[in-house]
């Protein structure tokens, strides 16, 4: 069975362009949110293996809801997906239970390893 | 990575971001913006810049990470913003634009380093001078800002301006005013057989058109530039319903005059959301009558002559013809005589009459009319029409049938009793000349035979209340359109010839006129009222 996914960030292009890469790795992008209320609302019914989670949302900073996630779905496994690039942020995003810190722009081939190294850990 | 699939999608969510950023940087000038505002601009430079780098487009992600760090030093306090720091955030934003535009166009993007880097040494020098503010004489000797520039030359080809709306809408008025200036001339010449005239005259129609072209070109935009809003609209309603569907829009390339977008955007909100809430079903009731789980909804816009389609498809539960028409009975809508002369399409749009739906709650049917007669009045404000199809159990579309740019038009000249009125042609299929003999008149109504089929007809002289003159008539004018799919026509006594006329807006209290959508004014100064004929006709509109 496919590894579900859900994608967190306020762009649609940057969702689009996520989703086909992952369809691409066999994964299933099962819930797309612009915010981190949406995300949120849609968190309550749903627990997907894997959340790719912008930082600059619009109503939140990604890093500061990775607790709420991390304590409400254990299993899940949320990679920060942002373009900030300062080793600062990595590590407070690390520190805060990312399991993964994705630099933007992604290629096929940085989401690949990161995938990678998800089913490795 | 093949990144010319998600052109589109790059090109319209980068001119999203653009739009807001421009907004907000006005307030910016205006000395309005607060803190959340600047975050708001500086989250909208930081999404561009994270697409622009996934495209790959490095003039873009350079310019955008300028103007992003630019708001982040304003953002953390750093220094206040000068009417020199908007002009370059503007600069930066025009030219962002520009750099969009190019990329719609598949063009190459010539780099946009000397902006950026007036951007950095703007934010560097003006830190630097908000330190050094309590020493003046320091502070003065700080060069201004230089004075922005495009990026481009004027000689390059694919050169944008930000133009407002109300000049566009100014340019629109004067070109119409010019065309009744031209009419006035032609009258003129041709009453005084003034020869020499003509060929001048001819050569002003030629620029006239050509003006006018222009005029109506800076206007249009694609419908994209209003559909971004829909399928994260669409998808948020449907979750909040419990629906599951899949939203498509097609055609969002083609192109409509500003002001008629801006009036359909509520509208289509309003039958989307209808569509979402009451015309699709959730997942287990689809299963159960053996639909699909999810739910297909579409908006498309196709270009027909010089109109435009827009029409809002759902595959959900549909509407029930004998439903409405019991409910319109029971509401007093009409009676059970009345209903029983309507066709489908007929019935289908008794949900567009006031208040129909709202007084009981059949919730099926009931949220179909919520607010359909300010949908059919928006759209029939514009020139525009709306037809209703619908199959119970298997969905409905909703079309609307709309001008493409509204102030100039190809007008019928027809007379009608003393009253000279104007038909637009877009409006009409055809128009034939009858014998008498070809029209049947069974009790009040009369009706043309054509084809074996029995066409009904509305005296259009009779309905502006005005002398009749067909008596005396061998041979009758008529002009024939459709309503509700069905052909109708309107006898009139005269064809007087097309004419393009400049249409202007009744204003309150004649827009209660019933049949009457505008007026114009012609060569001669007389004012000519312009008609709308789906508004004349129908058996739902009584002669009284």
């Amino acid at each position: 069975m496919p590894q579900t996914v859900m994608i967190v960030d306020d762009a649609l292009f940057i969702r689009t362009v996520l989703r086909n890469m992952l369809e691409d790795c066999g994964y299933h992008t099962i819930a797309e949110a612009g915010s981190a209320l949406e995300a949120q609302r849609f968190l309550h019914t749903t627990t997907p293996d894997l959340i790719f989670l912008d930082i600059i949302l619009p109503d939140a900073n990604g890093i500061e809801i990775l607790d709420d996630i991390r304590c409400s779905l254990p299993a899940t496994k949320v990679i920060i997906c942002s373009s900030i690039s300062q080793e600062q942020t990595i590590q407070k995003a690390l520190q805060h239970g990312a399991a993964a810190y994705l630099q933007k722009p992604f290629t096929q081939e940085t989401v690949a390893a990161v995938l990678r190294q998800m089913e490795a850990s | 990575m093949d990144i010319s699939r998600y052109r589109d999608l790059f090109v319209s969510e980068s001119r999203e971001h653009l739009t807001i950023l421009g907004t907000l940087s006005m307030r910016c000038e205006d000395g309005i913006a607060d803190s959340d505002s600047i975050n708001e601009m500086f989250r909208h430079a930081h999404s561009l810049k994270g697409m622009a780098a996934t495209m790959q487009l490095d003039p873009i992600t350079t310019l955008s990470h300028a103007l992003e760090d630019l708001l982040a030093q304003i953002r953390d306090g750093h220094f206040n913003p000068t009417r020199n720091t908007v002009d370059l955030m503007l600069a930066a934003i025009d030219t962002l634009e520009q750099l969009v535009a190019l990329v719609s166009q598949g063009a190459e993007l010539p780099d946009s380093d000397d902006l950026a880097s007036r951007i950095r040494n703007h934010a560097a020098s003006v830190e630097e001078a908000a330190l050094t503010a309590l020493n003046p004489a320091a502070s003065q000797t700080k060069p201004a800002a230089e004075p922005t520039e495009s990026l481009f030359r004027a000689s390059d080809e694919n050169t944008t301006t930000r133009v407002r709306t109300a000049l566009l809408d100014r340019l629109v008025t004067i070109s119409g005013e010019l065309l009744t200036v031209r009419h006035t001339l032609e009258d003129w010449t041709s009453r005084n057989q003034a020869d020499e005239l003509q060929p001048p005259l001819k050569e002003l129609s030629t620029l006239l058109r050509q003006l006018q072209n222009e005029v109506f070109q800076a206007r249009m935009l694609p419908f994209g530039s209003i559909a971004e809003r829909y399928p994260r609209m669409v998808r948020d309603l449907a979750r909040k319903s419990g629906k599951e569907l899949t939203f498509q829009i097609y055609g969002d390339t083609i192109e409509l005059d500003r002001g008629v977008l801006e009036q359909v955007i509520e509208p289509l909100v309003h039958l989307l959301r209808n569509a979402v809430d009451h015309g699709l079903e959730t997942p287990a009731e689809r299963v159960a009558c053996g639909k699909p789980p999810v739910g297909s909804l579409s908006l498309s816009v196709s270009r027909l002559a010089d109109q435009v389609l827009l029409a809002v498809r759902d595959d959900g539960r549909g509407m029930d013809p004998a439903r409405i028409r019991a409910k319109a009975i029971s509401q007093g809508f009409l009676n059970e005589q009345q209903a029983a002369d309507l066709t489908v399409q007929e019935i289908l749009s008794l949900i567009c009459s006031p208040g129909f739906s709202t007084a009981t709650t059949v919730t099926d049917i009931s949220g179909r009319g919520v607010g359909m007669d300010v949908v059919q009045n928006a759209i029939q404000t514009i020139g525009g029409t709306l037809t209703i199809d619908s199959t119970p159990g298997h969905g409905s579309i909703f079309t609307l049938r709309l001008p493409i740019s509204v102030a100039i038009i190809h007008a019928l000249m027809v007379t009608c009793g003393g009253l000279q009125l104007a038909v637009p042609v877009s409006a009409i299929t055809s128009t034939c000349e009858v014998q008498r003999n070809e029209i049947i008149q069974r009790g009040r109504e009369l009706y043309l035979l054509r084809d074996g089929a029995e066409i009904p007809i509305r005296n259009l002289p009779r309905f502006f209340r005005q002398r009749e003159t067909l008596s005396g008539n061998a041979i009758l004018p008529i002009l024939l359109a459709e309503s509700n799919k069905q052909p109708i026509g309107l006898l009139v006594d005269r064809l007087l010839g097309q004419q393009e006329i400049f249409t202007r807006p009744l204003r309150h209290p004649l827009t209660d006129l019933r049949g009457i959508s505008g007026s114009c004014l012609l060569g001669n100064g007389q004012i000519v009222f312009i008609i709308d004929p789906t508004a004349c006709v129908g058996r739902l509109c009584t002669e009284n």
